[in-house]
């Protein structure tokens, strides 16, 4: 057999399709299935907004515990400031720490565990 | 009415008849790629031809003129065919894993419809067919049966001319080694 025959016959058995011709595509619903499509790819190219937006709330839940520690720290250095200040204004001075508790540069934060400082 | 008052109607006018028209001509071969594609079960290839139809519908407004409309809509129809067929092939394999899918996807046979129709000649040349890859079986389609001419072939599927004379020539002697060894 020529090679065209056998070939033409490969194809025509492989690809040919007998009761196609009997089952058409469904042209009536085309427009909207076409239409279906255009509003899932809306939905699909939303994730490309989707995605960095949950980026952005990760990164900020991480970042989070950062600000909390950075905030707590900042409250200390402002009480520190607030009883810095009360004792150059001379209010609690001498009637709290006149015992030689604050010497210099050393402030009651420094004197250690709670239970010292009430013995006291 | 030609192809581009056809065109120029449906993307202007919204006349999903014109559409229709232009396609409906062009069903068979439409159908041939789909199959080269890869589905072999009839309701598969119905599937994919419809959603093969749903991409050419929404693209036919980005049709320009410049190159012919044949070959535009087969390079359109062969790409789609093959995204939805390799969708269609990693479900199955999804469902392979999980334990639901009834079937290695690789070794599907023809559905029952097709058991009915075919002779066992036919059957037997279809299974050899579909043991060449995807580019020798749209090679071979658009070749010897839609009878393009090279550059056409190189435009559908994104070759340069030269490459796909040299792959046809692979492709016909793969062929022909398969058909050797089942005779």
């Amino acid at each position: 057999m020529r090679e065209e025959n056998w070939l033409k016959d490969m194809i025509d058995a492989s690809l040919e399709d007998p009761a196609g011709e009997r089952r058409v595509p469904d042209f009536a619903f085309l427009k909207e299935q076409a239409a279906g499509v255009r509003f899932r790819n809306r939905r699909t190219t939303a994730r490309y907004i989707v995605i960095p937006a949950a980026a952005a709330v990760l990164a900020a839940a991480l970042a989070a515990p950062l600000g909390i520690r950075a905030g707590r720290r900042s409250e200390e250095r402002r009480i520190n400031r607030e009883i810095q200040e009360l004792f150059v204004e001379g209010l609690i001075g001498d009637s709290l720490f006149d015992e030689g508790l604050v010497s210099g540069d050393e402030w009651f934060s420094d004197i250690g565990p709670e239970d010292d400082f009430f013995e006291i | 009415m030609n192809d581009e008052d056809l065109i120029r109607r449906f993307v202007s006018e919204g006349d999903e008849g014109a559409f229709e028209t232009l396609i409906r001509k062009r069903l068979p071969s439409l159908r041939r790629i789909v199959a080269a594609a890869g589905p072999r079960e009839a309701a598969d290839r119905d599937d994919i031809l419809q959603e093969v139809l749903i991409r050419l519908h929404r693209a036919l407004a980005s049709y320009r003129f410049d190159a012919p409309l044949g070959t535009w809509i087969f390079r359109i129809a062969r790409n789609a065919a093959l995204d939805e067929e390799k969708k269609r092939r990693r479900a199955r394999a999804r469902e392979l894993r999980a334990g639901t899918g009834d079937a290695d996807p690789s070794d599907r046979s023809d559905g029952p419809e097709e058991m009915a129709l075919a002779s066992e000649r036919t059957r037997e040349l279809k299974a050899l067919f579909y043991r060449l890859g995807e580019s020798d079986r749209q090679l071979l389609l658009l070749r010897e049966k839609e009878g393009l001419s090279m550059e056409e072939i190189a435009a559908i599927l994104g070759l340069p001319a030269g490459t796909v004379k040299s792959r046809l020539s692979r492709a016909r002697r793969r062929a022909r080694k398969l058909y050797e060894e089942a005779s």
